[in-house]
């Protein structure tokens, strides 16, 4: 397993002595190298459970669920309560970007996740009463739950635990280690050593070209 | 009595298919909808009996969740005495002057009715307790004038002139499924419940004909099961069947 610093590191090494080995300055900046692993890891882990479900097989790496707690609020205006996604998950069919969420002393027995598209459609039909459970769907950075749950007659809960899909950077130092299984890394670090020498290629062009007009 | 939960079919059904709890709720529509589907033919407990008033002007009013009748019957004693259905009672309102309900006058007279006895179910020496006519009168046409009809514009059972009761008793099909409580089924219909939601699921994602006929006939064999366990007929059944038709044959 590998942290932010070993990963950004050996990045940086292999692009100053294979890839751009003729430019001046052989060191890239190591911030820069963190930002890319960061949208790197997650485009990778979208591809990687887009292709496990391509094969039929309908699962997430779970090293990659991270674990918050959050406070509920009631709107009882509507009937229902919600909380604000502490990250934003990744884009999955049926949201499972977002795992699981389960009230704090009933970790087993978790809210039936709804998708987005299926709540508006389903109001009025059998499947609604969802069989006298409470379900949750997502609206932009909320997840609502089709029941007000702060209320006593369904379970006075005040927080809940959310598994989200998500690589959240703002969680994990440096030296931390990172969430992602050990077969990705490799991945990882072409992803990024590919954007990087992309870039420079581009920056290269168009200096000759303008150079060619002058 | 021992009963299954529509949430632990549908639970089944996804650790079957190696699904997560994402597809819950679109199981559990078809899972919904098999058990409505299956509740039209078969007793899914969703066959109830209640006791209406008759109103003043002969009707009786049914209640909100009624989908068909099974019977109307008169009550005799421990038993419940069937009435008959007469498909050319009128279901039009008939009013007095002042715009009130009233029922229709009777063409017939029930008052100089020799066999008013047994055309009224009214338990006569000429009828068993279940409303059949016996001894001479056996195998003979009913005439009954006690009668009903379902007035499906109004949602009201009308009744014939002749009615002289106060209160029937209807027994009537309603949906098995349930919105206020967590819907419970026999065990038996677990395997259909299951291979309707395989079936369907298949259909939703866009499967090939070929995985989509092999589901379908998996469900076509779990319904078949399933109609064969609910009707089920035992040798004493057959017999007993044999020898009561035996017991009540003409007599002159």
């Amino acid at each position: 397993m590998s942290t932010k610093n070993i990963l950004a590191e050996q990045i940086q090494r292999l692009y100053a002595r294979f890839i751009d080995k003729d430019n001046v300055s052989d060191v890239i900046d190591l911030r820069e190298i963190k930002l890319l692993l960061v949208q790197s890891i997650n485009k990778i882990l979208k591809l990687q459970v887009a292709e496990s479900f391509k094969a039929g097989q309908v699962d997430v790496p779970k090293c990659n669920l991270l674990e918050y707690t959050c406070a509920v609020t009631s709107e009882s205006g509507n009937n229902r309560s919600y909380i604000t996604l502490p990250a934003i998950p990744l884009t999955l069919p049926l949201d499972m970007g977002i795992w699981s969420i389960a009230a704090s002393n009933a970790a087993l027995t978790p809210y039936i996740p709804i998708p987005a598209q299926d709540i508006i459609v389903f109001q009025g039909t059998n499947v609604a009463a969802l069989e006298q459970q409470i379900g949750y769907y997502i609206q932009g950075k909320k997840i609502y739950f089709t029941k007000d749950i702060t209320l006593s007659a369904n379970g006075s809960i005040t927080s809940v635990i959310v598994n989200l899909l998500v690589s959240d950077f703002s969680q994990i130092g440096d030296n931390d280690l990172l969430p992602i299984s050990p077969e990705v890394e490799a991945v990882v670090i072409e992803d990024v050593l590919t954007a990087i020498s992309g870039g420079k290629v581009a920056q290269i062009e168009l200096q000759s070209k303008q150079s060619q007009q002058q | 009595m021992k009963t299954k939960s529509l949430n632990t079919i549908v639970r089944e059904a996804l650790l079957d298919n190696n699904l997560p709890l994402h597809y819950y709720s679109r199981y559990l529509h078809h899972g919904l909808r098999i058990v409505d589907e299956l509740s039209m033919d078969f007793d899914m407990g969703n066959i109830k009996m209640i006791e209406l008033d008759v109103t003043s002007y002969q009707r009786a009013i049914l209640p909100a969740d009624f989908v068909d009748f099974i019977d109307v019957s008169a009550k005799h004693g421990e038993r419940l005495l069937p009435m008959e259905r007469e498909r050319t009672l009128n279901k039009n309102y008939n009013y007095d002057e002042s715009g009130n309900k009233i029922p229709f006058i009777s063409g017939l007279s029930v008052n100089y009715d020799a066999e008013i006895n047994y055309n009224l179910i009214s338990g006569s020496n000429n009828m068993n307790t279940r409303g059949e006519l016996v001894g001479r009168y056996y195998g003979r046409k009913r005439a009954p004038k006690l009668t009903f009809d379902i007035d499906t514009k109004n949602s009201e059972i009308v009744f014939s002139n002749g009615m002289i009761l106060s209160k029937v008793t209807l027994t009537y099909i309603t949906s098995a499924v349930s919105r206020s409580s967590a819907n419970l089924v026999t065990p038996y219909a677990t395997d259909v419940v299951v291979s309707y939601i395989n079936m369907m699921a298949a259909k939703a994602e866009n499967s090939t004909l070929g995985k989509y006929q092999l589901l379908k006939q998996d469900f076509d064999n779990a319904r078949r099961k399933f109609r064969a366990r609910m009707n089920a007929m035992d040798y004493a059944e057959i017999i007993g069947s044999i020898r009561n038709g035996i017991y009540g044959s003409l007599k002159n």
